[in-house]
């Protein structure tokens, strides 16, 4: 296996308050990470600074072994915190809005997974829940064949039953040649989700491990985990 | 399926497969899905799903043939193993849960008896 994403000494400040404080790890192809980390803990910032939309103050980030340039974005999809679409739009437009951006945007996919989410394809972007922009979101996310799947708190909003669906649609969504991360602070809802976990805080890297490693070597959950590292900071 | 968030979810795949092997669920010789299919329907991730697997097929409880598909050992040695191997978590586990509650041996198989005679 190869590392999709390398992060080498990633430092990130705002008004000279590190935001990112020397991060170092690399993601393999074929894994889904979970980043979590409490409020404030530079989750969202290390995924912009992945997505170029901050620059790195030190330190380097590679995608696929290429240091990022504009062209890594061709190989990310990327799930904002916040909504990035239009209220004029409809779902349909969208989704050509999407196709139109990205090569790799598979709009029969689209289709099927606006029927597995439960998505109207005549609603309008103005008339939907927080919710219900979220589970948009996801799938044109997933709509794309991408080799790397940046989440920025994908399921902050959206109700237990829902989560199944969209936990299967991650899960469905990569191979060995792609990556997810997911950024949350819903620690529980991912237990079985993702393969390795990131836990920063403070932007420190606290813990890099293995999901299965913790529940063997600890024998504590994710969750019981995350809570005693970060009662230790 | 439901699991327990403090032991490695592949293990208790491999537990969840090898009791439905020893209850019959699934018969000796059964083709078993796609690690793809399974680990939908485990709702786990596909690497879980395929440690689960090689797992299970180091164990010889299923085999796998290349280009085919994998299949539940015919194997009787080794079904009966994963029956003992069961049975002998399930009496430990008895035995600690009697323990806990302050019975000795005698006590517990005075109880063992009353209860398989009815």
């Amino acid at each position: 296996m190869s590392a999709i994403v390398t992060v080498k000494g990633l430092t990130k400040q705002f008004n000279g308050k590190p935001a990112l404080n020397k991060l170092n790890f690399s993601i393999e192809s074929g894994r889904i990470i979970g980043l979590m980390g409490p409020n404030g803990a530079g989750k969202t910032t290390l995924i912009k600074t992945i997505m170029q939309l901050y620059r790195p103050d030190e330190g380097d980030i590679r995608v696929n072994d290429i240091p990022i340039n504009h062209q890594s974005r061709e190989i990310i999809a990327y799930m904002p915190d916040t909504n990035p679409l239009f209220n004029w739009m409809n779902i349909r437009d969208a989704m050509l809005y999407y196709q139109d951006f990205y090569a790799d945007f598979d709009l029969n996919y689209a289709k099927e997974l606006c029927g597995a989410l439960q998505l109207d394809e005549r609603e309008k972007v103005k008339n939907l829940s927080k919710g219900t922009i979220e589970r948009v979101l996801i799938m044109l996310t997933f709509a794309r064949r991408a080799r790397l799947y940046l989440l920025d708190e994908p399921i902050g909003a959206i109700d237990p039953s829902a989560r199944e669906k969209i936990k299967n649609i991650i899960m469905a969504g990569i191979n060995d040649e792609s990556s997810v991360i997911i950024s949350t602070h819903l620690v529980k809802d991912i237990e079985t989700v993702v393969d390795d976990v990131l836990f920063i805080d403070k932007g420190r890297l606290l813990v890099s491990e293995s999901a299965d490693q913790i529940r063997e070597t600890k024998g504590l959950s994710i969750e019981e985990y995350y809570l005693e590292v970060l009662k230790n900071v | 399926m439901k699991f327990n968030p403090t032991i490695p979810i592949y293990l208790q795949i491999m537990d969840n497969i090898k009791s439905d092997i020893v209850t019959g669920v699934l018969a000796r010789g059964e083709r078993i899905e796609s690690v793809r299919t399974l680990s939908e329907k485990f709702g786990v991730n596909l690497n879980t799903m395929q440690r689960a697997c090689s797992e299970l097929e180091r164990e010889q409880v299923i085999t796998t043939q290349r280009g085919v598909g994998s299949f539940v050992t015919e194997n009787e040695e080794i079904i009966s193993k994963l029956k003992l191997e069961m049975s002998s978590e399930m009496v430990t586990d008895f035995l600690q849960g009697m323990n806990r509650l302050g019975f000795n041996k005698n006590d517990i198989f005075e109880i063992i008896r009353k209860a398989a005679e009815l």
